[in-house]
């Protein structure tokens, strides 16, 4: 426990579990004297965001965005200053180093992903209206690209072309980048309402995008046809992110506070909601070899896991019309969620194993 | 008479910081590096905040404390940067909404740390809302300055080597990717109030000179320049090319300030080395030339045009007059050709010629006239005839002390005066930037009466000439200058002086000067007419701009090919004694690329008055200004 931050920031922005079920929180601190962040390690996401059970961590000056796990050693963030931080940790999982510490972006990096190629490479995503690429080996980012005119919300790697990824931005355009082309991006759509975050669908062709007033759209990746549309929320979604074994899977956090599952089929269907959170969600991670279990993080300064009703619970889905103005949800679901107190007796054991 | 603008003897140079965790270490960091002021953001530029329903909605803190400045701190050195996230004209409601609340809540909170300025982006044209919210801000007091942030070229024009399908047609304004039009749309809206400013973002690639030119009219307080633009040295240190050095020399000249943005990419000579660099930009810039040096002070500033015939001029306008180099070279100059050609050489010793120096002031003509007849090697008398019974005294002295026998001083007004004799040439100095403003034609024709049939009047003609201006920046000055007990389209109907051209001026000439009125003297009509009325056309080529009135000049012969001239294309070098005349119009016109302005112009002469009408019929018409002579009259 030699390097433990004093405290927690209170606005958790992101966090990644690593293979073996460990879990990289990354907050910041957006109202207070310094504008810091800070990067824990926890054992699992019951243990978050407890600064007591916080295996390693470290304070940052600037404010952190977004972290993804590179090896189970290793882990990238992004930061406020526009850079990407790598960090190592021990082992024992009781010490960590920040490897390197590089930035690009003349703005803040908004979000960071991996490419699928055993993550030799990450995309950050800036609000300075650019994309970096960076080498994973070396630490150092390979090229920077200005396709949007405003700030980039999000980019997103495809889950099997380690050369593509899907870029969105408050200019209201998704980009889909081929980084073999000489001209990498092209616009896939101009939205409005405006997209806030894309996730490309595992294994397939279709992009999925969240928007500034909470819809989700289901695009053809290659012509950019609206396949399938719905409205989970009510405010800007901030994250995407398919479950990895169930690609029908959708989770999705928003400024409306709450936490909503969507299953994409023949139909575009809710089937999980969760509210439990009292300010704007922001992190998003699936728990690895799971499909019923993710955990989510948010400005509540809570970190909050969330158990899917089993599939065969999931035949009778949450009554919602395509393209409706909100979800209307039965009471039932609120039952599917079970607390993090209940989660850490009854199912922590699961979820370490 | 002058009014001295602040000077500046070195570069004021800030620097902006999207990412600063710790807020006094930032700003001792930036004062460290010799920066002069700094941008923050007020409030983290991730902190979205909800106002409209839900449990995220919050009454209490939502930014750092103030306390980690002192207020002296913040009220001196600090800009504001309003969140990036807000949308004031997002077509979603809810967004609007909510955009309405936060920048609200971001400028009272601006307000309440007193700064002294706050930037708010502007990222596209539609900005109407975001205009009248910011109306709304001038007219309360909320602030002291906004200024708002524009990029000279759409980002949209420059991300077309990276995407594939965006298509940027070479009629930006077509397209709402003129980011001029974003800028007037909003300045339009919000009243061309003059405490709203712009902040440029300079790009890698500057646009064209005209549209440089047009930008540089507009109230440019601060120049926004990425590190991206900076080019590497040899040694390694931030450069910038020759193009973007020449627009920093242009900018420094208007004394705008400049501002470092982005992250460091010279990382080991750290923020340092670009304040470094832009100093030493500022102290190798070219020294004023002796008209700039002189005009210091003066640009854009309006002055009233001088009424010699009605006010007796001061000691100090005389001084500042014969201090012009140039002026007094090329008078003895024509006189000396004058001389010449009125006595030929064999009768040069037999033969005396009179002068009169109508209008003598302290006598520089007077001097002149004298210097010309000795390096003629001819006889002269000289009369000098002046009504400033004042300046009459430093004309008696300077007889008395230099002139000796050959000066005769005659106090009274030219008009009236019974002469003893008839001239050989006659000699004035009384036009006026507008040429014929200062009643030189009316004067000289009741002067001439005492002309030789064959003699000569330097000068012998003169012409005013007029263009089309841009320039909201004098706009906003007219319209400051309402006069009490006066109704306010009084500012708007009369001229001033005002130093417009060179590098050092926020004034954007639209069109080349085309001549309006001449007249010439000696004034041979039978029946004499000083009234005139013309039509001039002016097609506007390039970019679509506003008109905020005319620029007037004159262009005068003295004798044969001797000329004065401040009309720009023909500008005497080294001249300073007029600045040009500006005639604004009510109301800013909006001027799309291709259109002709159709502009009528009247000089009308009663008995005891002259004065300028006015007006514009094309693209648009308005109503004559300063009809009947209601505000501006000059006296006879």
């Amino acid at each position: 426990m030699a390097n433990v931050p004093a405290q927690m920031d209170p606005h958790l922005q992101g966090l990644s579990y690593s293979n073996e079920g460990y879990l990289f929180l990354c907050a910041s601190d957006l109202i207070g004297r310094y504008w810091s962040g800070t990067l824990c390690l926890f054992r699992d996401g019951c243990a978050a965001p407890d600064i007591t059970q916080c295996l390693t961590g470290c304070q940052t000056e600037g404010g952190l965005n977004d972290v993804r796990w590179i090896t189970n050693h290793k882990a990238a963030v992004a930061s406020d200053s526009g850079g990407l931080e790598v960090w190592e940790v021990n082992e024992a999982r009781d010490e960590m180093r920040q490897i390197s510490y590089n930035y690009a972006h003349d703005d803040a990096a908004n979000s960071l992903d991996l490419t699928c190629d055993s993550h030799a490479k990450a995309v950050t995503a800036g609000s300075d209206g650019r994309v970096f690429l960076w080498d994973l080996e070396t630490n150092t980012h390979i090229q920077g690209y200005r396709g949007h005119t405003d700030i980039i919300w999000n980019a997103a790697c495809h889950s099997v072309e380690s050369n593509s990824f899907v870029s969105c931005s408050k200019d209201g355009s998704v980009l889909t980048w081929d980084l073999r082309q000489a001209t990498p991006a092209s616009v896939l759509k101009v939205l409005s309402p405006k997209p806030s975050c894309v996730a490309w669908q595992p294994g397939g062709i279709n992009i999925c995008v969240g928007t500034e007033t909470g819809g989700l759209l289901l695009l053809d990746g290659r012509q950019g046809a609206v396949l399938m549309q719905s409205q989970p929320h009510s405010r800007f979604i901030h994250q995407l992110a398919f479950c990895p074994n169930d690609s029908t899977l959708v989770a999705s956090v928003s400024n409306d506070c709450s936490v909503i599952v969507t299953k994409i089929s023949t139909t575009i269907q809710a089937i999980y909601a969760n509210k439990e959170h009292m300010d704007f969600v922001r992190g998003l991670c699936w728990q690895p070899d799971s499909t019923n279990m993710l955990t989510t993080c948010g400005w509540d300064t809570k970190v909050l896991a969330h158990t899917l009703p089993s599939h065969d619970e999931s035949s009778t889905p949450i009554v919602m019309e395509l393209g409706s103005k909100s979800p209307i949800l039965k009471d039932q679901f609120s039952n599917c969620h079970e607390s993090r107190e209940q989660l850490t007796d009854t199912k922590g054991k699961t979820i370490i194993d | 008479m002058r009014r001295m603008a602040a000077p500046t003897e070195r570069a004021n140079v800030g620097l902006d910081f999207h990412h600063c965790p710790d807020l006094s270490r930032s700003l001792r960091e930036c004062s460290n590096s010799g920066y002069d002021f700094a941008a923050f953001p007020m409030t983290h530029p991730k902190h979205m905040r909800e106002f409209i329903e839900g449990k995220s909605v919050k009454k209490n803190g939502f930014t750092r404390s103030d306390l980690l400045l002192t207020s002296q701190d913040w009220s001196t050195y600090i800009v504001g940067k309003i969140s990036p996230w807000i949308e004031m004209d997002s077509d979603q409601e809810i967004i609007r909404r909510n955009s309405e609340k936060a920048l609200d809540q971001e400028f009272k909170y601006a307000s309440y740390l007193a700064l002294p300025s706050v930037i708010v982006p502007l990222t596209s044209g539609s900005c109407v809302n975001l205009a009248r919210y910011l109306y709304h801000v001038l007219m309360t007091g909320l602030t002291n300055q906004i200024w708002i942030r524009v990029p000279m070229k759409a980002a949209k024009t420059e991300i077309s080597d990276v995407v594939a399908n965006v298509d940027v047609p070479e009629d930006l304004a077509s397209v709402g990717l003129d980011t001029w039009e974003w800028w007037n749309k909003l300045r339009s809206v919000c009243g061309t109030n003059k405490f709203l400013g712009l902040a440029i973002v300079v790009p890698a690639d500057l646009p064209s000179e005209e549209e440089i030119d047009r930008w540089l009219g507009e109230p440019i307080k601060c120049a926004i320049l990425p590190t991206s633009i900076f080019l590497t040295n040899k040694k390694g240190f931030p450069v910038l090319s020759r193009a973007h050095q020449k627009l920093v020399h242009r900018l420094f000249r208007l004394d705008t300030q400049l501002m470092v943005s982005g992250n460091t990419r010279h990382e080991e000579q750290g923020f340092v080395s670009y304040q470094q660099y832009l100093s030493y930009i500022y102290q190798a810039m070219p020294n004023l030339d002796p008209v700039a040096r002189f005009a210091k002070g003066y640009e854009d500033y309006l002055q009233s045009p001088l009424q010699p015939l009605m006010d007796n001029l001061e000691s100090q306008t005389y001084e500042i007059f014969e201090k012009d180099p140039v002026k007094y070279s090329e008078y003895q100059r024509a006189m000396h050709l004058a001389i010449l050609d009125r006595v030929p050489e064999e009768e040069k010793d037999s033969k005396h010629i009179v002068l009169m120096v109508v209008g003598a002031g302290r006598g520089p003509l007077v001097s002149a006239a004298l210097a010309a007849a000795k390096s003629a090697d001819r006889k002269v008398n000289i009369y000098a005839v002046e009504k400033n019974p004042n300046a009459v005294i430093t004309l008696l002295h300077m007889k008395n002390e230099l002139w000796g026998d050959a000066v005769t001083v005659v106090s009274s007004d030219m008009r009236s005066w019974d002469a003893p004799e008839k001239a050989d040439i006659l000699i004035s100095e009384l036009l006026g930037s507008f040429g014929d403003n200062e009643l030189s034609p009316e004067c000289l024709d009741g002067a001439q009466k005492f002309l030789r049939d064959d003699g000569i009047s330097i000068p012998e003609s003169y012409t005013s000439y007029l263009s089309p201006l841009q320039s909201s920046k004098i706009y906003n000055e007219v319209r400051q200058s309402r006069l009490l007990n006066k109704p306010p389209e009084t500012a708007f109907e009369m001229p001033y002086i005002v130093r417009l051209h060179n590098k050092r001026t926020r004034s954007t000439v639209l069109v080349k000067a085309q001549p309006l009125f001449t007249f010439t003297h000696p004034n041979r009509d039978s029946v004499i007419d000083n009234s005139r009325y013309r039509c001039l056309k002016f097609d506007i080529s390039s970019n679509n701009c506003i008109l905020h009135g005319f620029a007037g000049y004159f262009e005068t012969v003295l004798y044969k090919d001797i000329m004065l001239s401040i009309v720009p294309e023909t500008h005497s070098d080294g001249m300073f004694s007029w600045f040009p005349a500006f005639f604004p119009i009510r109301e800013p016109m909006y001027l799309t690329q291709g259109c002709t302005i159709d502009v009528h112009f009247w000089r009308l002469v009663e008995h005891q008055k002259v004065w300028y009408e006015w007006c514009v019929t094309s693209p648009q018409v308005t109503d004559i200004h300063n009809p009947n002579a209601r505000s501006y009259t000059i006296g006879l």
